[in-house]
């Protein structure tokens, strides 16, 4: 395992090809520090004594090499593998006060992990032996990845090989003696600047028509050909105020132009229908992670509910106890059918454990619907404060500084100074454009709820429910009428 | 185990002390057939094959083969089993399957008369099992008689005008003790063998002889039943299994009753009478964790078939209105799952749920349910509420007309329309869907005793603490 510092050394040495507001930049750019100082806290984790109690969490042992690695670069191996990717999650988020970034990467090396096998079964490819020799270097080297899954998709109703552009989905525009070329862009790529690989997999099921489109493979963020063009955002950099990070995010559109993919880093190729399954599967992990940050998110927002109600002086009164009850029923749906998921887990034939699709589905849908529901209570018990607190400089200011520490005073158990700094950052985490991308990212990040809902009713055996309404109302079924929904891990 | 017909006979022999409508009834009086039909497939459904080890538990006091309903829960296990089984067996009688109290009220005793004994050094667990052992040798059905009456509602037990508003002991005598008091929604106590008393609530030092627990032949000398039923409409031609099941709740009084001291689980002490309650809550939301959802099936089914029979399966915004259903269902099973997950093992060796996520699990079931029943209403329409009498449909007069124009999706016979309508009109609009509907609400404690429960046991500390964490609010200063 690496140390924080070595992972920014090796961003350093990536070669320029990021794009932010009309130049070419460093990946040291202030502006994607947020993100950064993000990544860098999954790496110090595991080396910090104060989270010696989650040494199993944060690390895990190799299926491969059985030497010890940051569970980031894990493949799981089992349900309590699974559980402790979820805790992971929960308490990475709750350092950073938001997104721990890093969980792409994961739930994008378990996807072909399952896949890649499955490919090799049917096809006698040899996918899962390159993946596997690929995934030993990234676990020994810990290596960060981001992936690379949304296509751009152009004119909504046509299929990628309808497209007037073929390229507005990634493909294949040509096969080498050595490798595969691929070009097309994805969109909402989070942390692709700041991380050293990106995989690249399909965003939907594909057709027979679009063996090129089915491409898995995974690419170092600088080859030649990968441009990225992104968007940071962040908290606000405070001068006085002591709190960490600042941390933030930054998202790409990746552009794959006329990119190189050796042999030995492509996971599928032209097999479209295992290309489905793997856009299904990544987005079943990620939605598992989803049960963790989540959960995460919400305890960040009703920990900041709870300190405004005690800044406001207004703790304990039953209509904030009312709104934290919501909060923590949101946290702890979430996060309990993250749990189920785990244990309904289901081992693939990879020997790879998958979590249960309904469980995950409905926990991430849950999550969605609420996202906003939860900066609006933030927002009622906090006033309007974070919204008008006047900057960081007039607090300086001796001028003004003694009307604001006045003015601003409320529950006088609390420092004016402390006050301040809570509301500073109910500001970072409530109005800083952060702040935006996060409700947003809440809404559709890893599949908004209106997907949730496809792959409900896709995975959900209706008839059963069904037979249960038609043997009570004496239709014969000729089925059981009862049932019980064991693990619906997608099969083939 | 026993069969069902066993239950029966057992329920026949008891004295008449059921009253309902101005008379009094012995137990196999027919307007009670229905709520014992409900309580009688838990006797079959433990001899179904495919419900071994669901529906059925090893005893670990004799190592016998028993029904669940009787079973103290030794292992994560046995939680997730009981979660199960009350699913599936709520699907097979179409809504609460009832025996649930029972399991629910003996695993309460179980930890708690344990922990009393460690700290009064009493015996009440020996008690306990003595009777336990007979609870699971006989089978038996139990009713928990928990909420009292509770007279003013601003006035702690011993503050009432007249004392008897919450059950209490009245006297103490050398073979036993003399209990006075009523309880109210006590559902399954009139085809119960057993009634099992347990406090409502945390009482004070003023209060020990409110806190007592015991158990009692539920037609003991001095118990009076008064009974309200909520059966769905008989029916004379279109058999089906929903209008075979009902239920029915006691008004139970407890006019001098005599319990002797090997039934006597809780005698005067008050700090344990409280723990008692809240346990018998915490269990009882669990199985809410399961029987919720599987309520939520029955409706989800029905709406899926009945959009089936109007021919909108496909409508867009009835899939969304099928997927929140099964949001709802599944979120209250997980948060059961994850609550026998996170189960702890007590020192009287039964496992008790995780609070929290009995909690979230139940308060999220209590406040849907009328959502639920408010989506099968869209979904199906008015006509399950207007519907014509069946005698209407066996008339040669009217049959052709209803049979006509109750015609909707062509693939269906016109007969399964009536069926699933008749069925839906049951659901929806019979007396027992009243009763079910509060039930889901307020059963086994309203959404707003959840939240309570998640304000007394969720620890908000360490939430804040991040907040201050990222703040750079010092977590020691005194004045943060």
């Amino acid at each position: 395992m690496i140390t924080s510092s070595e992972y920014r050394k090796r961003l350093g040495k990536l070669r320029r090809n990021v794009y932010m507001d009309g130049r070419l930049i460093d990946r040291d750019d202030p502006r994607m520090e947020g993100g950064v100082n993000i990544i860098a806290k999954t790496y110090d984790m595991p080396n910090d004594p104060e989270f010696k109690e989650y040494e199993d969490v944060l690390t895990a042992k190799s299926h491969l090499t059985g030497k010890k690695i940051n569970r980031f670069c894990h493949i799981h191996q089992s349900v309590a593998d699974l559980l402790a990717k979820q805790k992971l999650t929960r308490i990475g988020c709750h350092q950073a006060g938001g997104c721990i970034a890093r969980c792409m990467g994961i739930d994008v090396t378990n996807a072909n992990s399952a896949v890649s096998y499955e490919a090799d079964q049917k096809y006698g490819t040899e996918y899962n032996k390159r993946f596997l020799n690929w995934l030993r270097d990234f676990q020994e080297n810990d290596c960060s990845a981001c992936c690379a899954q949304t296509d751009v998709k152009g004119n909504r109703p046509w299929r990628p090989h309808e497209q007037l552009d073929p390229d507005l989905y990634v493909h294949k525009v040509e096969t080498l003696s050595d490798g595969i070329v691929i070009r097309g862009a994805k969109v909402h790529n989070s942390n692709a600047s700041i991380v050293e690989w990106i995989p690249v997999i399909p965003t939907r099921r594909l057709t027979e028509d679009e063996r090129d489109w089915a491409i898995s493979c995974v690419v170092p963020a600088d080859a030649e050909g990968v441009k990225l063009i992104v968007s940071a955002t962040r908290f606000n950099r405070h001068k006085n105020l002591g709190e960490p990070g600042p941390y933030g995010t930054v998202d790409s559109l990746t552009v794959f132009d006329n990119v190189f993919v050796p042999w030995e880093h492509v996971f599928l190729n032209g097999e479209h229908e295992l290309g489905g399954r793997l856009a299904l599967l990544f987005a079943l992990y990620h939605r598992h992670s989803y049960t963790g940050c989540k959960p995460a998110m919400t305890d960040v927002l009703m920990g900041a509910t709870a300190l405004m109600a005690e800044c406001n002086g207004i703790e304990g009164k039953p209509h904030v106890g009312d709104k934290l009850a919501e909060m923590i029923c949101t946290a702890e749906l979430c996060y309990g059918t993250g749990i189920a998921a785990a244990i309904n887990g289901e081992k693939s034939a990879s020997g790879t454990y998958i979590p249960d699709i309904v469980y995950c589905n409905v926990s991430r849908r849950h999550a969605g619907i609420n996202i906003y529901h939860e900066f609006d209570i933030l927002a009622d018990i906090a006033g309007g404060m974070p919204a008008t607190l006047p900057l960081e400089g007039d607090w300086e200011n001796e001028e003004t500084r003694p009307f604001i520490e006045k003015y601003m005073k409320r529950n006088p158990e609390v420092s004016v100074e402390n006050q301040h700094r809570a509301f500073r950052w109910v500001q970072d985490i409530a109005c800083s454009d952060y702040a935006g991308v996060f409700q947003i990212a809440g809404v559709h990040g890893g599949g908004s709820p209106r997907m949730e809902q496809i792959a409900i009713l896709g995975a959900y055996d209706m008839e059963k429910t069904k037979n249960i309404a038609k043997r009570l109302a004496g239709i014969p079924t000729g089925q059981k009428y009862s049932f019980d929904r064991l693990g619906v891990a997608p099969k083939l | 185990m026993i069969t069902a017909e066993e239950y029966r006979k057992s329920l026949y022999s008891m004295r008449p002390n059921i009253y309902i409508g101005g008379e009094r009834l012995r137990r196999d009086d027919p307007r009670l057939m229905q709520p014992i039909n409900v309580v009688s497939t838990t006797f079959d459904r433990a001899e179904e094959p495919e419900l071994e080890g669901i529906a059925t538990a090893t005893s670990h006091l004799t190592g016998k083969k028993i029904n669940r309903f009787c079973n103290v829960h030794c292992s994560v296990e046995d939680l997730l089993r009981k979660q199960q089984m009350t699913r599936l067996e709520c699907h097979k009688v179409g809504g609460c399957i009832q025996r649930c109290m029972g399991i629910d009220a003996t695993n309460a005793l179980s930890v708690v008369t344990y922990d009393t004994d460690q700290k009064y050094g009493t015996e009440y667990n020996k008690r306990f099992l003595k009777f336990l052992e007979y609870f699971q040798k006989e089978d038996i059905v139990a009713n928990c008689a928990q909420t009292d009456v509770k007279g003013d509602r601003s006035k702690r037990p011993h503050e009432q005008v007249d004392p008897d508003l919450y059950v209490r002991i009245v006297e103490r005598k050398s073979d036993g003790i003399v209990v006075r008091g009523a309880k109210a929604h006590n559902t399954i106590a009139p085809y119960a063998q057993e009634l099992i008393v347990l406090p409502t609530r945390a009482l004070t030092p003023e209060e020990s002889d409110w806190a007592v627990a015991f158990a009692t032949p539920a037609d003991a000398e001095g118990i009076h039943q008064i009974v309200r039923l909520a059966n769905m409409r008989p029916r004379k031609h279109l058999k089906a299994p929903i209008a075979e099941f009902g239920d029915a709740e006691s008004f139970t009084v407890f006019d001098n009753v005599f319990v002797p001291w090997e039934r006597v689980f809780l005698c005067g002490e008050i700090d344990m009478g409280g723990k008692l309650a809240l346990q018998f809550a915490e269990y009882h939301r669990h199985s809410y964790t399961g029987c919720k959802p599987s309520m939520t099936d029955i409706i989800l089914g029905t709406t899926a078939l009945v959009a089936d029979y109007n021919g909108v399966a496909n409508a867009q915004h009835i899939r969304t209105k099928l997927a929140h259903l099964i949001g709802v269902a599944e979120l209250v099973y997980a948060a059961g799952i994850a609550a026998s997950y996170h189960s702890k093992k007590t020192p009287s060796g039964t496992y008790i749920p995780d609070s929290n996520f009995v909690n979230v699990g139940r308060r999220l079931a209590g406040e849907n349910i009328f959502h639920e029943w408010e989506i099968l209403c869209d979904v199906a329409g008015g006509i399950y509420a207007t519907l014509p009498f069946e005698e209407d449909w066996y008339n040669e007069e009217t049959r052709g007309y209803l049979e006509k124009y109750i015609m909707r999706n062509p693939r269906i016979s016109a007969e399964n329309q009536h069926r699933l309508f008749r069925m839906i009109s049951d659901l929806m609009c019979s007396a027992w869907s009243g009763v079910e509907l509060a039930g889901q609400y307020h059963g086994g404690g309203t959404p707003i005793m959840e939240t309570i429960g998640l304000l007394r046991n969720y620890d908000l500390k360490p939430k804040i603490d991040i907040v201050k964490y990222l703040a750079g609010i010092p977590l020691d200063d005194p004045k943060g």
